[in-house]
């Protein structure tokens, strides 16, 4: 009967390690939001420095990528999750409510532009505002890259 | 001439960098052609450090790192020896200076910014070149004030403490006859010389970045 007890004890710690195992963490959950969002950047960029045609889908997509984004991501920077494999730094500790107003603002005027953006005078008014959100927060909130 | 044009036309082009690189400008457009611009300057600086008026040469002011010890020593002993020319801590101010605006303009041509802003030599660069370029581009930019403002400072100090005419001369390219420690007689640069070697510099730096990345370079 103890044997028994024990080796179901073992199996449900064994299957929760291995569920553990799986949950990607904090770290790496907003990196990978975080690279969509950069690459749903990419080819507005493109458009604004006439490198490519405009498209309007397309800039539609990539709002509806950094409003979503947007809203998900202020979660993802828990206390203590500044060090090791992240470009985070700790001062998003000690400035949380600016940190997160930027997000805010990136959700707000990506809303908006999806609205307010219908062709491509459109566009080149509108969206650098919402773009401008990524470097304020890089600016202030990202390790210099290496 | 040449060389104080250069060198206002300098230091203005690293004030409106810095403006430029603040400016919320996604695309960093003018902060890239004031890039371009800067690049031009300093390889027209490099040639008319070796082609130029006396005062402009490398071989006149640059000096061994020991020889600015024995100025600086010099200067705290309440001795004041004079240049016509840049003083050796001088002429390391514009030796630092023209190197690390060098290191901003390489890197800024090499590095994407992971956002809308590409250099155009970002694509042919190999992927740790890229990367390096954009941590140190950023992080040098500090360095960059550090320096300016320890230029001003002391050109200030020497002007209005010291009472040695520098900024006038840079401005008047005259300075009192005295006894200076380097050099009599100086001879200006050619004027002709100059503008060939601008006319030079702008082609390599201009036709350079419009090879590489097509109008997406001014863009």
């Amino acid at each position: 009967m103890r044997i028994r007890i024990i080796l179901a004890s073992l199996a449900v710690i064994g299957c929760a390690g291995a569920v553990l195992a799986q949950t990607p963490s904090p770290v790496s959950q907003r990196q990978t939001l975080l690279k969509e969002m950069g690459a749903a950047a990419r080819e507005p960029g493109l458009m604004l420095r006439n490198q490519q045609p405009f498209e309007l889908a397309k800039v539609q997509a990539a709002l509806r990528t950094f409003a979503q984004h947007a809203k998900t991501l202020p979660g993802l920077f828990p206390a203590g999750s500044f060090t090791g494999e992240t470009a985070a730094l700790p001062i998003i500790e000690t400035q949380r409510a600016e940190f997160q107003s930027i997000f805010a603002n990136l959700d707000r005027t990506a809303t908006e532009a999806q609205t307010s953006i219908t062709n491509e005078a459109s566009f080149r008014t509108n969206f650098p505002t919402v773009a401008g959100n990524c470097g304020t927060c890089h600016r202030t909130y990202r390790r210099p890259q290496t | 001439m040449p060389t104080r044009l250069f060198k206002w036309s300098f230091a203005l082009l690293v004030v409106l960098a810095f403006i430029s690189a603040d400016s919320g400008d996604i695309l960093y457009f003018w902060h890239k052609l004031i890039g371009y611009a800067l690049l031009t300057l300093i390889l027209w600086r490099v040639m008319w450090g070796f082609a130029g008026s006396t005062t402009a040469r490398f071989s006149t002011f640059v000096t061994w790192p020991w020889r600015v010890v024995g100025y600086a020593v010099d200067l705290a002993r309440g001795r004041k020896p004079r240049y016509l020319g840049h003083n050796p801590l001088g002429a390391w101010m514009v030796v630092a200076i023209l190197a690390i605006i060098l290191f901003q303009a390489v890197t800024g041509l090499l590095l994407f910014d992971d956002k809308f802003a590409e250099g155009p030599l970002y694509a042919h660069a190999p992927a740790p070149v890229q990367r390096f370029s954009l941590a140190w581009h950023n992080r040098l930019s500090a360095a960059m004030i550090t320096l300016g403002v320890v230029h001003v400072a002391a050109n200030v100090l020497y002007t209005f403490v010291r009472k040695e005419p520098l900024i006038q001369a840079m401005v008047t390219g005259r300075k009192p006859a005295a006894a200076y420690a380097d050099a009599v007689e100086t001879r200006g640069g050619s004027l002709g010389l100059a503008a060939a070697l601008l006319a030079i510099s702008a082609a390599i730096v201009w036709g350079g970045v419009y090879l590489a990345a097509g109008m997406g370079a001014f863009r």
